[in-house]
């Protein structure tokens, strides 16, 4: 049954996708399509469905679809199909708990590549068909199990020009690449676009400024600057608005042409903003990915207003589990949602030991 | 009516009338709980403030506390707790009011709680302190023989420092008595997340005893900053702390050689249940008690338990008693609600309730009980597994033991964090458990349903209430009986 139903959602997803207009009907019956088959086929999802009381027999709805937690991802192999015939696997960057990675199998890359390109077109691209990319991040051969690396190299290969550059490798950032591939842009003149984690901007603009390179550098007119995943420890934590008017005044371009993008290892579609004229910005998605707001304790959806946990439903993740519940804090706008970061532990309240406290006297 | 505003922290008269320091900054800390919001202003002194401050208490207080006799102070703060005690007086009424915005804490629960720990701070309970700690209470006044020969006076501190945490509120009156009773100078630095009950408490002392005025001052600052109230610790003979343990050794690294530091850092604590106390009628009783030891404060004591090892071999079952148990603390939160959560509190609560979902799925001996996103749940394990820490807000571990030997290895790695066990076993096996639990790291057994009301005199963490914060000067009997050569009537 595993087997006929894969090839029926093989078929019906990427239809979806690529479909103008679509209903929340829609939606909704591929949704739980998508469930049933997941719940058939992911035991580990299937035992915590049911210790949730939650099969698809009583299920009539998206919301109503078990989210899981990103840990999941570190604890269980979530995977409909076996992971030795899986193409690809992708591993969180282990930045929250060190010891354990998340890992998000792909039998192929398939439906996966084109949810990136279908939105990835749509919200970052605006009218250009190609642009000469600089890509502050190592490449995919370098990070074969980087969702963030794959992502960038399909932007590379389907929406880069001959000249776009990887302008960062494992070993650091080639601050003469960088610096030839500015030049080169603006004697060209044209709009040029630069993707890479946000970390990697401010080790370039620090690795500059150490070497006495300067610390402007205009980008030719309409150009776009991505940036996405945030400091990650890597750097020290700035806050958004300066982190961005950073990129605006080195870059000399406006703040509505630096775009970030929201993904995560564990999803298989990522969200954009339409620049940081407003900071939080509104992060937008497409129609096959839905995203609730929920009250962190009860997983009830939260008042208007009100913030909560970003659980996300994407149809693209076919494969591992459709329904994410994620440590980011948002809060849900018109259209789509803002999002006010990640909530870490909490502070341990006086002398009652806390668990987080107690992983750390044992680790010492 | 609830007041809104609360001026907090106490600062000397007459050291206000004479320093020339500057104005004193209050800080406006702002608590909110549903519709309701009250502003508790801090004084928050810069580091000129601190020294000067320090210096009057030092000097002044130490000569006036000296000579105000114990009995004086006994009565003092015994007649402030019979106010508090009052459920009609201003004072208590204003807590009451108060605590549930400031800690999110149940209004009941709070009004309950408070009482029972007033309680032991009553005349009779406060001797019972010193009685504990001293053989002759007459040593704080003056020298007094003892046996080994010669004589003994009681020292104290000349400056006690207390850095409270608010974990449990009125937590900062357990040092600030003792320190009254062994007649030190004290500067509180009041706890960010409940800066009330101090303060209320002396200012009600202060009516009792205004001599006390020169002694005692109660101030502010943002917890981990240093960098305007180092003096404080600098002048300070012994500096009282509760707090992470992280907290801890920051305030240790801020001491001078000649300060002493007493920590309150994390602690673990947690339950023995006996087959004999698991028969249906006496289950019944052990799970109600127990429910309260999990509902009272929601855990937040470091007395608070985290686990329950029961036996097997009683009528009730180790899992049926889990189940009992999640079953008396929902009659329980029936009564009092649970306390008000963040969204990054419920966010970590959300996810240790996935974790052990989690667990559940990978080991079969665990199993979870208790509503799908309910607030409370209880984690079932049906063989011996090591003592971890709760997530704590009524959720609990019950952990089935086959032995009593087991105990070692569910608590050995753990050891250098116990503190109490609560127990419901025979009087048969209660002196062989406590010595077993002795062994293993705990320093206070008591029956299930009192782990959050320890007695009066309680060694907390092991250590004495008041001896540990005196020094103890000895005349030697050598310059007893010297003297005695030199006497006007001698031979």
């Amino acid at each position: 049954m595993g087997y006929r139903m894969l090839s029926e959602l093989n078929n019906l997803i990427p239809a979806f996708i690529q479909k103008q207009n679509t209903t929340i009907d829609d939606f909704n019956n591929l949704a739980l399509l998508l469930f049933k088959y997941q719940f058939n086929c992911n035991l580990p999802y299937q035992q915590f469905c049911r210790s949730n009381f939650k099969t698809p027999r009583n299920i009539t709805h998206w919301t109503e679809i078990p989210p899981i937690s990103i840990n999941a991802f570190k604890e269980f192999t979530l995977s409909c199909v076996d992971v030795l015939k899986c193409e690809k696997l992708f591993m969180t960057s282990g930045t929250t708990r060190q010891d354990m990675r998340g890992k998000h199998y792909h039998p192929n890359l398939d439906i996966y590549d084109l949810s990136m390109k279908s939105f990835f077109k749509k919200s970052f691209m605006m009218d250009h068909e190609r642009l000469p990319m600089g890509i502050l991040f190592p490449n995919e051969n370098e990070l074969p199990n980087s969702s963030l690396a794959h992502y960038l190299s399909l932007a590379v290969e389907n929406f880069g020009t001959n000249n776009s550059a990887y302008l960062m490798s494992q070993s650091g950032l080639e601050v003469d690449k960088f610096l030839e591939f500015i030049k080169s842009a603006n004697e060209d003149g044209k709009p040029i676009a630069l993707l890479g984690a946000s970390y990697s901007y401010i080790l370039l603009f620090q690795v500059l400024k150490e070497k006495n390179l300067g610390t402007k550098f205009p980008l030719p007119k309409n150009s776009l600057v991505l940036d996405t995943g945030g400091f990650k420890g890597q750097v020290e934590e700035i806050e958004l608005t300066e982190f961005y008017s950073i990129l605006s005044t080195n870059f000399q371009i406006p703040l509505a042409n630096c775009i970030n993008m929201y993904g995560m290892t564990e999803l298989s579609t990522q969200f954009y903003d339409i620049g940081q004229d407003s900071i939080p910005s509104i992060k937008k998605s497409p129609h096959w990915i839905k995203t609730r707001v929920l009250d962190p304790l009860t997983l009830k959806e939260c008042k208007p207003g009100e913030k909560g946990l970003l659980v996300h439903c994407d149809l693209a993740n076919i494969n591992s589990v459709s329904t994410i519940l994620t440590e980011d804090i948002g809060l849900s706008v018109s259209d789509g949602f803002l999002l006010l970061g990640r909530e870490k532990g909490v502070q341990a309240r006086g002398c009652s030991i806390t668990v987080e406290n107690i992983a750390q006297n044992q680790n010492a | 009516m609830l007041k809104k505003f609360y001026k907090s922290g106490i600062l000397p008269k007459k050291w206000l009338s004479t320093f020339d320091l500057g104005e004193i900054h209050w800080e406006k800390l702002t608590f909110f709980r549903e519709d309701s919001s009250i502003v508790i202003e801090v004084p928050k002194l810069t580091s000129s403030q601190s020294d000067s401050l320090s210096h009057y208490i030092k000097n002044q207080g130490s000569q006036v506390i000296k000579v105000i006799p114990l009995d004086v102070i006994l009565d003092g703060i015994s007649n402030v707790i019979l106010k508090l005690l009052d459920k009609n007086h201003i004072s208590r009424q204003f807590l009451n009011e108060a605590l549930p915005i400031i800690t999110g804490f149940d209004s009941k629960m709070i009004d309950l709680n408070l009482s029972s720990y007033l309680k032991t701070f009553r005349l009779h309970s406060l001797k019972i302190f010193l009685a504990q700690d001293f053989n002759q209470v007459g040593m704080l006044n003056d020298f007094m023989p003892v046996v080994k020969g010669g004589w003994s006076k009681v020292k104290s501190p000349d400056l006690m420092l207390h850095v409270w945490s608010a974990n449990v509120p009125a937590l900062s009156l357990w040092s600030l008595v003792c320190s009254l009773l062994v007649k030190s100078p004290s500067i509180g630095k009041l706890a960010s997340d409940e800066p009330l009950v101090a303060s209320i408490f002396i200012d009600l002392l202060l009516q009792e005893i205004p001599a006390l005025e020169d002694c005692l001052s109660l101030v502010w600052w943002r917890g981990g900053d240093f960098s305007q109230s180092q003096p404080l610790f600098d002048h300070s003979d012994l500096v009282m702390a509760y707090g992470s343990n992280e907290t801890l050794s920051s305030i240790r690294n801020h001491l001078g050689i000649n300060t002493r530091l007493l920590g309150h850092g994390h602690k673990l604590s947690f339950s023995l249940v006996s087959d004999s106390a698991l028969d249906n009628k006496s289950a019944k009783w052990v799970a109600e008690k127990a429910a309260l030891d999990v509902v009272r404060y929601d855990q937040m004591g470091c007395y608070s338990p985290h686990a329950y090892f029961v036996k097997t071999g009683g009528l009730v079952s180790p899992k049926e008693f889990a189940n009992i148990l999640l079953y008396e603390i929902k009659s329980l939160s029936h009564r009092f609600s649970s306390r008000h959560l963040s969204v990054a509190e419920s966010n970590a609560l959300n996810n240790w309730h996935q974790e052990n979902i989690f667990r559940s799925i990978k080991n079969s001996h665990i199993e979870i009980m208790g509503e799908v996103n309910s607030t409370s749940q209880v984690v079932f394990s049906a063989i011996a597994i090591p003592l971890q820490a709760s997530i704590l807000d009524r959720n609990i571990f019950v952990i089935a033991l086959n032995d009593w030997d087991e105990l070692g290895n569910c608590l050995r790695q753990n050891r250098h964090l116990l503190q109490t066990a609560g127990v419901a076993v025979s009087i048969e096996e209660l002196n062989g458990i406590s010595n077993l639990l002795v062994d293993l790291g705990v320093t206070r057994i008591c029956s299930v349903g009192d782990m959050t009301q320890p007695n009066s005199g309680w060694h907390h963490d092991g250590g004495f209430s008041l001896l540990d914060l005196v020094k103890i000067a000895d005349v030697e009997e050598s310059a007893i009986n010297s003297a005695e050569l030199f006497t006007a009537y001698r031979n």
